[in-house]
């Protein structure tokens, strides 16, 4: 019996770590680079062109990784992962023919240089591929410089990092006053989980809007005076009213912050949902709902019905309610939700979560 | 995840590259320099290859660096 249960259980069990192992790669096809360049290390010791390998598949892997990640925090906003193409030398000609910079790698695979390199040529062509003609071009510097720099301090490439902010950001950021404003507003926005939520989103749409048009060009003020709102925000004190209506040309959207939970309590979710459709009717096209989670105890009760403990939950209590009775709204559609952590005024780290509404 | 490609060659390839561009002879007499510090370039110093109206150099030292990443802002 046992015998017949091996010989049956070990084709299966064998597919099935197979194909989990097959659904993985195909979920996350950066992976096979990471094994392709460790297989190559090993296998190819004598293949003269195994540095080549093993550092063009270790960038494409931790480049695409980290750019993976941040690109989940808003769908589409770096759209792409790297892979490092090497040119030829008798094709690069044609290459630099177009005014493309080729990045002179070394077979040194932890190399700073490269890695910076890599990025470098990388971001400028990835992020926000379809919004570039839109923005600002000092802004889209700051945005550049900011996102490699979050590409190299999520990858741990400390000394990389470094060799960044020596000889790249001194010269693109530090030197440049307006860039260097632009890129202190985009820290500060991305303090609250703004950057790319708010900020990259809604450049991904705008870009979306003109692409390929004869106004592509036209509102590039009107990026820099998007950004300057979000700095707002996120730089006022407590209590501080600002705006919190954003009504240009092309963007037109609303922020919304749910009251903390006595309020809440007190005055109910009608001021939040009433707020949503005043956005609406004023021409706003997208709304986001911004919340931290609330605490709610919970009691547990023993067989005779006695509370003997409480346990502090926190939830979302409020903006699910909210989602629930927005939903139920004609001129208003759903768009997405997103759970995240964030800082919140003190500096303590905060679970959030925030809704997206659209008007129709 | 669609991927982007960035253009490369190994520093082993750079004498090829110059090869092919008739640029090796220039290189023996150390007349390739960098644009910025006017060194002359080598497979050991070279940052980065680039075109304005000639094929150019950037060497890797950080003064040219920032040269180079101010021009390529232009």
């Amino acid at each position: 019996m046992i015998n017949i249960y091996i010989v049956v259980g070990t084709p299966v069990v064998t597919i099935g770590i197979g194909l989990t192992i097959a659904l993985h790669f195909l979920k996350n096809p950066e992976e096979i680079d990471k094994w392709s360049a460790l297989y190559n290390k090993f296998k190819f010791w004598k293949d003269e062109n195994r540095e080549r390998k093993i550092i063009s598949k270790t960038l494409d892997y931790k480049i695409t990784r980290i750019a993976k990640h941040i690109n989940s925090e808003s769908e589409g906003i770096l759209p792409y992962g790297l892979r490092v193409k090497w040119t030829k030398p008798d094709e690069v000609i044609s290459y630099i023919e177009q005014n493309e910079v080729i990045v002179v790698l070394s077979k040194d695979e932890n190399s700073d240089k490269n890695i910076v390199e890599a990025c470098s040529a990388f971001v400028p062509k990835a992020l926000l591929p379809t919004s570039r003609n839109c923005i600002d071009e000092t802004l889209l510097k700051a945005m550049d410089q900011y996102v490699i720099k979050q590409i190299l301090s999520y990858g741990s490439f400390d000394s990389s990092y470094n060799y960044f902010m020596k000889h790249f950001f001194s010269g693109i950021i530090k030197s440049h006053p307006t860039a260097n404003l632009f890129y202190n507003h985009i820290s500060k926005v991305d303090t609250i989980g703004f950057f790319t939520r708010v900020l990259l989103e809604e450049f991904r749409r705008f870009g979306l809007l003109l692409y390929g048009t004869s106004e592509e060009t036209s509102f590039k003020n009107e990026s820099t005076r998007f950004l300057t709102y979000l700095y707002n925000i996120a730089n006022r004190q407590h209590s501080e009213r600002v705006k919190l209506q954003f009504l240009g040309e092309k963007i037109k959207i609303g922020i919304i912050f749910v009251a903390q939970r006595a309020t809440l309590e007190k005055w109910g979710l009608e001021a939040h949902i009433s707020r949503i459709k005043k956005d609406v009717d004023i021409g706003i096209k997208r709304v986001y709902v911004f919340s931290y989670a609330h605490s709610y105890d919970e009691m547990i009760y023993d067989k005779a019905g006695y509370v003997v403990d409480y346990k502090t939950k926190k939830t979302f209590k409020s903006l699910s309610q909210l989602e629930k009775e927005c939903r139920k709204i004609n001129n208003i559609t759903f768009l997405k939700k997103q759970n995240y952590i964030t800082k919140d005024a003190s500096g303590k780290n905060r679970r959030a979560k925030y809704l997206l509404f659209q008007s129709t | 995840m669609e991927r982007k490609e960035v253009s490369a060659i190994l520093q082993d390839d750079f004498i090829e590259f110059l090869k092919q561009n008739n640029l090796y002879d220039s290189y023996m007499k150390k007349e390739l320099l960098c644009e910025y510090c006017q060194k002359p370039i080598s497979e050991y110093n070279v940052f980065t290859i680039y075109f304005d109206t000639k094929i150019k150099f950037c060497c890797d030292n950080e003064k040219c660096i920032e040269f180079f990443n101010k021009r390529k802002k232009k």
